[in-house]
C-alpha cells in the first residue's frame, strides 16, 4: 500500500500544480479585460446614468417606425443585393488564383507563396470601409465603388480561408493523379479542387451573407445602396425612419442567411 | 522496356533506402517485390514511375531515361499505379475517380473541358471489369475496402498501361479479399499482356502469382528468380532482419503492424 501511496502524491501534487497554473492563467484574463473595460470608459457609472434619457428619447422618437417611404427603400435595397451578390463573384474570381498560390501544397515556390500571403494579409488590413471612402475618391458615389471595396477587402480573407483550406487537402489523390501522368494544373483541378470544393462554397457563402450586411455600412460612405438611405434618415434626424429602414435591412438579412443556409445543405 | 541502371536513392534525411541497383523489367510479367519493412519496396517502385528521384543511376523506359519531364510524363500516363491505401478521391464517384487515370493523355488547356463520352465509355469499361458497373455513380467513401481497392484498380486500367506498378495493393484488406483481388489484378494484367511489379507482404501470394520474385533486403537485391527457386535459405536472407522465428509467421499479411518496424 504505502509502495504505492508516494507515486499517488506525487501525481496529486503536479495536478495540484497544473490546476494552479491554469488560475493563474484565467486570473490575468480576467485582469486584462477589467482593463480594456476601464481603458474604454465602462466602469464610468455617470456617463450612463446621463446616457440612459437620451436613449430613450432617441427610442421614443424611433417608435413608431414609419415605413411612408418604403417605395423610395426597394431599388437602394435591390442594389445592395445586387453589390453583395457582385462583390462576391469578384472576390471569388481574384481570391481563388491568389489562394492557389498562397497555399504551400499548391504554390510554384517560397517566394511566389510568400509574396501572396503577403498581399492577402495587406488587403486584408485595409477595412473596406476605408476601401470604400477611397473608391468613391476614384469612381465616384454609386454602387460601384462599394462593389469594388467589398471584394478588395474579401479577396484578404476569403484568399486567407481558401489556401487554408487547399493545404488541408489529403495529399494522396494528388499522389495518384501525378503517377498518372497528370500535369500541376491537372492535378490542382482534378485532385485538389474536388476535395476543397464544399469548404469553398461553404467560405463564399458565409462571405455573401457577410457582405450583404456590410454593403449597408458601406453606403454610408457614398457607397450605393440602403446605407446611403440610412445616412440619409439619420442627418435629417428622422429615427422613426431610421428604425423602418433597419427593419427592412434585418429581414433582408435574415431571407439572404436563409438562402445561404439552404445552398450550403445542398453543396454538403 | 524498363531498366534501372545503377539506381541509388538516398532521403534527403540520409536515409539510404536503395544501394546501387541493376534491374530489368521485362513486357508481360509479374514480378513480386518482397522483403521486410524498410528494406525499399516502396522506394524503388516509386522511383519507377518518378515519384521518387534517383540520388544517382538512371531508369529508362523504352526510349530513354525518364529524368526528362515530357518523357516522365508520357511513361506515367503509360503506367498504372496502385497504391495501399487507394488513394482515391471519397467525394468523388467511383467513375469521376476512375477518369483521374485519363488526366495524363490530356492537354492542360484539354482539361478545361468536361471528358469525351467515348472516355467515359472506356472508364465505365474498367469499372464494369473490375466488377463494380452497379456502383459506377456511388461516392467512393461509400465503398468497402476491398471495393475501393478495385476502383483504384479500374483507375489504373483506364491508361491502356503497359505497366502496373501495385504498393501492397492488398495490404488493408482481409486474406479472402485480398486473394481476390490479387487474383483479379493478376489475370487481367495477363489477359491484357501488362508487366506488373507487386510488392506484398504475403508469401504464398507471391509463390502463387510471381512469373519472378526480387527479394530486397536493406537496400539491395537479394534474390532475384522464379518462385521455384525462392527456398527456405533465400526467405531467411530477404527477411534476415527480422528475429528468424518471425519468418516463419511471415505469411501473415499484417506482420509487420505486430512486430514493429525494422527500419
Ligand atoms: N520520404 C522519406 N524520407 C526519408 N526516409 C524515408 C522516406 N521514405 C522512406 N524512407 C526510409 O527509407 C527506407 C526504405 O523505405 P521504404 O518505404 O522503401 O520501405 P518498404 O520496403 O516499402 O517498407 P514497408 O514494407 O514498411 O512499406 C526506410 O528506412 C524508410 O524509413
Ligand atoms: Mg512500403
Amino acid at each position: 500500500m504505502s509502495a504505492t501511496s508516494a507515486p499517488f502524491a506525487e501525481i496529486l501534487a503536479q495536478d495540484r500544480r497544473i490546476a494552479l497554473r491554469y488560475a493563474g492563467l484565467a486570473g490575468t484574463i480576467l485582469v486584462v479585460c477589467a482593463a480594456a473595460l476601464w481603458i474604454t470608459g465602462f466602469f464610468d457609472a455617470q456617463r450612463f446614468i446621463e446616457g440612459g434619457p437620451a436613449l430613450a428619447q432617441v427610442f421614443s422618437e424611433m417608435v413608431p417606425p414609419d415605413f411612408g417611404r418604403w417605395r423610395a427603400w426597394m431599388r437602394p435595397l435591390l442594389d445592395t443585393l445586387a453589390m453583395s451578390i457582385a462583390g462576391t463573384i469578384l472576390a471569388v474570381v481574384l481570391s481563388l488564383p491568389l489562394a492557389l498560390l498562397a497555399a504551400s501544397n499548391t504554390s510554384p515556390n517560397a517566394v511566389v507563396y510568400q509574396f501572396c500571403r503577403v498581399i492577402l494579409s495587406f488587403l486584408r488590413s485595409v477595412p473596406e470601409i476605408i476601401m470604400g471612402i477611397i473608391f468613391v475618391a476614384a469612381v465616384g458615389f454609386g454602387a460601384l465603388p462599394g462593389v469594388l471595396a467589398l471584394a478588395l477587402h474579401s479577396v484578404g480573407m476569403m484568399g486567407k480561408f481558401y489556401a487554408e483550406a487547399i493545404e488541408h487537402v489529403d495529399p494522396k489523390p494528388l499522389e495518384a493523379a501525378r503517377a498518372a501522368g497528370a500535369s500541376p494544373f491537372q492535378v490542382i483541378s482534378h485532385a485538389v479542387m474536388p476535395q476543397v470544393m464544399p469548404q469553398l462554397a461553404d467560405i463564399t457563402i458565409y462571405r455573401w451573407e457577410y457582405h450583404f450586411r456590410a454593403s449597408a455600412v458601406l453606403g454610408i460612405v457614398g457607397a450605393g445602396g440602403i446605407g446611403f438611405e440610412l445616412i440619409a434618415a439619420l442627418r435629417v434626424i428622422r429615427y422613426d425612419q431610421v428604425l423602418a429602414i433597419l427593419i427592412c435591412i434585418l429581414l433582408c438579412v435574415i431571407v439572404v442567411d436563409a438562402i445561404g443556409a439552404a445552398l450550403r445543405r445542398k453543396l454538403k | 522496356m524498363l531498366r534501372v541502371e545503377g539506381l541509388e536513392v538516398v532521403y534527403p534525411n540520409g536515409t539510404r533506402a536503395l544501394e546501387r541497383t541493376d534491374l530489368g523489367f521485362s513486357p508481360g510479367a509479374f514480378t513480386v517485390l518482397l522483403g521486410a519493412s524498410g528494406a525499399g519496396k516502396s522506394t524503388l517502385l516509386r522511383s519507377l514511375n518518378g515519384l521518387v528521384r534517383p540520388t544517382s543511376g538512371r531508369v529508362t523506359a523504352g526510349v530513354g531515361d525518364i529524368a526528362d519531364k515530357r518523357r516522365l510524363r508520357a511513361h506515367r500516363s503509360k503506367t498504372g499505379m496502385i497504391f495501399q491505401q487507394h488513394q482515391l478521391i471519397g467525394r468523388l464517384s467511383v467513375l469521376d475517380n476512375v477518369l483521374i487515370g485519363r488526366l495524363g493523355f490530356h492537354s492542360t488547356l484539354r482539361t478545361l473541358l468536361p471528358f469525351a463520352a467515348a472516355e467515359k465509355r472506356e472508364a465505365l469499361q474498367a469499372i464494369e471489369r473490375v466488377g463494380l458497373i452497379q456502383y459506377a455513380l456511388r461516392r467512393a467513401d461509400q465503398l468497402s475496402g476491398g471495393q475501393q481497392q478495385r476502383v483504384g484498380i479500374a483507375r489504373a486500367l483506364v491508361q491502356k498501361p503497359s505497366l502496373v506498378l501495385a504498393d501492397e495493393p492488398v495490404a488493408s484488406l482481409d486474406p479472402a479479399t485480398a486473394d481476390r483481388v490479387l487474383g483479379l489484378l493478376h489475370s487481367i494484367c495477363k489477359a491484357d499482356a501488362i508487366a506488373a511489379v507487386v510488392s506484398l507482404h504475403q508469401l504464398d501470394f507471391a509463390r502463387r502469382y510471381a512469373d519472378r520474385i526480387i527479394g530486397l533486403a536493406g537496400g539491395s537485391v537479394v534474390f532475384d528468380g522464379p518462385p521455384s527457386q525462392l527456398g527456405r535459405k533465400e526467405v531467411v536472407s530477404i527477411y534476415r532482419d527480422m528475429a528468424p522465428n518471425a519468418v516463419e509467421q511471415h505469411d501473415e499479411p499484417d506482420f509487420q503492424r505486430k512486430t514493429g518496424t525494422y527500419a
